[in-house]
């Protein structure tokens, strides 16, 4: 048996997998198991251009998963099930525990989502934002795209400069909820 | 259910083979040098296309017959070359040149140039695409041709107190407006006569640097209009037919995003007035080949000329679904100097079809741009569906240019049906790797006032400012039905990572490395995002 700290939307919870054979896999979250059959063992989740079907109790649904960015034990994937998107970032339970040792929980971090350039900083360390407020501004392609807390609470700390270069991917700020920030 | 109209069934009556043309050259790129190529392959035309370095592997260039690279990725330094895409074309023996939209199309200077080495230039003539280039100028005409224009001057404003006297003589609201412009830039709305002064001044000062001229006139303001034109066909005969509406309404800052024909707010009378309009309009400048002309459509009924596009339009499929005619291929036959068939559109259009333009750009993130490679791609297909794409599975959506990727087109023998298509095809269809357009669509499918067809050109932008349209990601997991609902993406989520920690993902993802992140952050510091289109 395997286990991962998977968030997706904001919701964290354990998945435990349990290979069976024959492509089929016991999969257990917040407690409740499944049986997934992922298409037998040439199929996979992650693999390829078609992505794969799972079947769950008769129901079928069309997952795509790709990597895109590693970090300390964390890994984020583009998700797609029957063609809507998802963030899912999966940590595994020894990295999970250093991270939650480490940084407040519930702490927000906001990526670039495309190559850019910071050209504002509309907040400063240690303001308070409300969800959806803009922090800083990102020129990317010749727009300027304005980048948004993703969560209420207090910027701890920016990762970039002002004029500084990005790349898709790179931490720009974080924000941690009130409660956790002292 | 009745099969979706296809060319061949409606547009029998022409079956003489052409066969002047012996080669088109297409100074185009994405779905419109594919769509463009098609016609000409089922005409028998040899096909060549221009290319600029990043797209040497694009479809458009895997479908020609020939293909020739013409410069490196800026459009300034490749596809607006006119004057070594007219060299290429007499180099390579082409009759003539296909411009498709944006780039070339309406360049009358182009079209002279293209004459002038004796390459035939499909499209009007330079004199009709300058006529119809200045808002002010075609406005005069309009009304020389009894064509009804938006009351208002037909002359620039010569100061503020002009500005000020004109607006008063109109009433309010007016609209001031750049006779160059487009795209909304040197526009604005005055409410009042105290607020003319300021936005005068405003509006020419962005009309001189938007499109150095600095030439601005003013116009009744007409509340909450739709958007629909008339596209029409002339040939060099004296020929001019209407095919009938769309119905554009649905934009975003001035760019459509959603197209149908017919327009709901259109009955059979309105449609027969507005054709007769539209034909008059593209009489005035002797009209050859594929246009169309814009009106706003007041709710009152009346409608107004708003300005005439000198080519094919990005929506043509709509008007070809419900009438069966290959625009194209009418566009082919009026360049070789055959008069069009006055009888090719009885007045009535066949069924209903929607077009939703797929751009590369994340609707729910503030539109912004998502170049990338896609990864993996399943167009939707069966009963009503088309699909006129500029790429395929692993093409690179580049930075450089438009990031339309294609135009998904759905017909229905009546509104209904063509939504339930769409939103059918939508389910259907997946594109992995880049953000797409498709969640605004699927928002705006389960749209109490779009469903309704209650439409207007302000509508879209305003459902966007408040927030009224909701991304299907976000809706999902707060009305997931059940457990498992909620808890597939956590299942999917872990069996990938453990399928990547044991090694066995036997193809890393394409364009996931940092290679294909490099190049886009190179490019990213040069100049040049061009080719923008209608």
């Amino acid at each position: 048996m395997s286990q991962s700290y998977v968030v997706i939307d904001g919701r964290e919870e354990l998945v435990e997998v349990t290979v069976l054979g024959d492509g089929k896999r016991q999969v257990t979250v917040d407690g409740k198991v499944y049986e997934v059959d992922t298409g037998g063992e040439r199929a996979g989740v992650s693999a390829g251009a078609r992505g794969a079907s799972l079947l769950v109790d008769g129901r079928q649904f069309e997952v795509f998963a790709h990597r895109v960015k590693t970090s300390a034990g964390t890994r984020s994937y583009a998700l797609t099930v029957n063609g809507v998107d998802h963030r899912a970032s999966v940590t595994d339970p020894l990295s999970h525990l250093a991270q939650e040792s480490d940084a407040g929980a519930g702490s927000a971090r906001v990526e670039a989502y495309m190559p850019g350039r910071v050209v504002a900083l509309l907040v400063a360390e240690g303001d308070t934002v409300e969800l959806g407020q803009g922090v800083l501004v990102l020129e990317a392609m010749k727009m300027e795209n304005e980048i948004a807390a993703e969560a209420a609470g207090v910027v701890q700390h920016f990762f970039v400069e002002l004029g500084q270069a990005v790349e898709g991917g790179d931490p720009l700020f974080e924000v941690v909820p009130p409660e956790s920030s002292t | 259910m009745k099969a979706a109209f296809t060319p061949e069934q409606h547009n029998s009556k022409n079956p003489q083979a052409m066969t002047s043309f012996k080669k088109v050259l297409i100074a185009n790129r994405g779905e419109i040098a594919v769509r463009v190529l098609r016609t000409l392959r089922e005409l028998d035309i040899q096909s060549a296309v221009v290319f600029s370095e990043p797209d040497r592997d694009s479809l458009a260039v895997r479908l020609a017959d020939e293909a020739y690279c013409v410069g490196p990725a800026p459009s300034a330094e490749s596809y607006l070359r006119g004057d070594s895409i007219v060299e290429l074309a007499v180099s390579i023996e082409a009759d003539a040149i296909h411009p498709g939209y944006g780039f070339l199309s309406e360049n009358s200077g182009f079209a002279r140039q293209c004459r002038t080495a004796g390459v035939v230039f499909i499209g009007p003539s330079p004199q009709a695409i300058d006529a119809m280039g200045l808002k002010i100028e075609s406005r005069r005409l309009m009304i020389d041709a009894q064509v009804p224009v938006v009351p208002g001057g037909t002359e620039p404003l010569a100061d503020a107190a002009a500005a000020v006297a004109a607006a008063n003589e109109i009433g309010y609201p007016v609209m001031l407006k750049a006779s160059a412009g487009g795209g909304g830039k040197g526009m604005r709305l005055v409410e009042d006569e105290a607020e003319v002064e300021s936005a005068f001044r405003a509006a020419q000062s962005e009309a001189g640097a938007s499109f150095g001229n600095a030439a601005v006139y003013v116009e009744k303001y007409i509340a909450l209009p739709r958007h629909v034109e008339i596209q029409v066909l002339g040939d060099s005969h004296g020929n001019v037919i209407s095919l009938g509406e769309r119905e554009c309404s649905l934009q975003r800052r001035h760019q459509k995003v959603i197209e149908e024909a017919p327009s709901i707010a259109v009955d059979r009378a309105l449609r027969h007035r507005m054709g007769d309009a539209a034909v008059k309009a593209a009489k005035a400048v002797a009209y050859e080949g594929a246009g169309t002309v814009e009106f706003l459509l007041a709710k009152s009924g009346e409608f107004y000329f708003l300005e005439m596009n000198t080519r094919l339009q990005v929506e043509h499929p709509v008007t070809e679904l419900v009438t069966g005619v290959d625009l194209v291929e009418q566009q082919l036959r009026v360049a070789q100097g055959q008069a069009i068939d006055t009888d090719l559109f009885n007045g009535e259009p066949h069924g209903h079809a929607v077009e939703a333009r797929l751009y590369a750009e994340d609707p729910f993130k503030g539109f912004a741009p998502s170049p990338g490679i896609i990864k993996a791609l399943r167009w939707p297909q069966g009963p009503g569906v088309r699909n006129d794409a500029g790429v395929e599975a692993l093409s690179e959506v580049s930075i450089h240019y438009d990031p339309m990727l294609a135009k998904l087109i759905v017909w229905g023998a009546d509104r209904a049906q063509a939504l339930r298509r769409l939103k059918r095809a939508l389910a259907e269809m997946r594109i992995e790797g880049v953000k797409t357009t498709a969640p605004l669509f699927q928002a705006l499918l389960e749209d109490k006032d779009f469903l309704a067809g209650d439409l207007d050109i302000g509508m879209l932008d305003r459902k966007l400012e408040a927030g009224e349209l909701k991304d299907p990601a976000a809706q999902e997991s707060e009305s997931a039905a059940d457990a498992l609902d909620r808890d597939i993406g956590f299942i999917a989520a872990a069996l990938a990572n453990l399928e990547g920690s044991h090694g066995v993902e036997r193809s890393a993802p394409v364009g996931s490395g940092d290679s294909a992140r490099h190049r886009w952050r190179v490019v990213s510091r040069r100049e040049g995002v061009g080719g923008s289109i209608s």
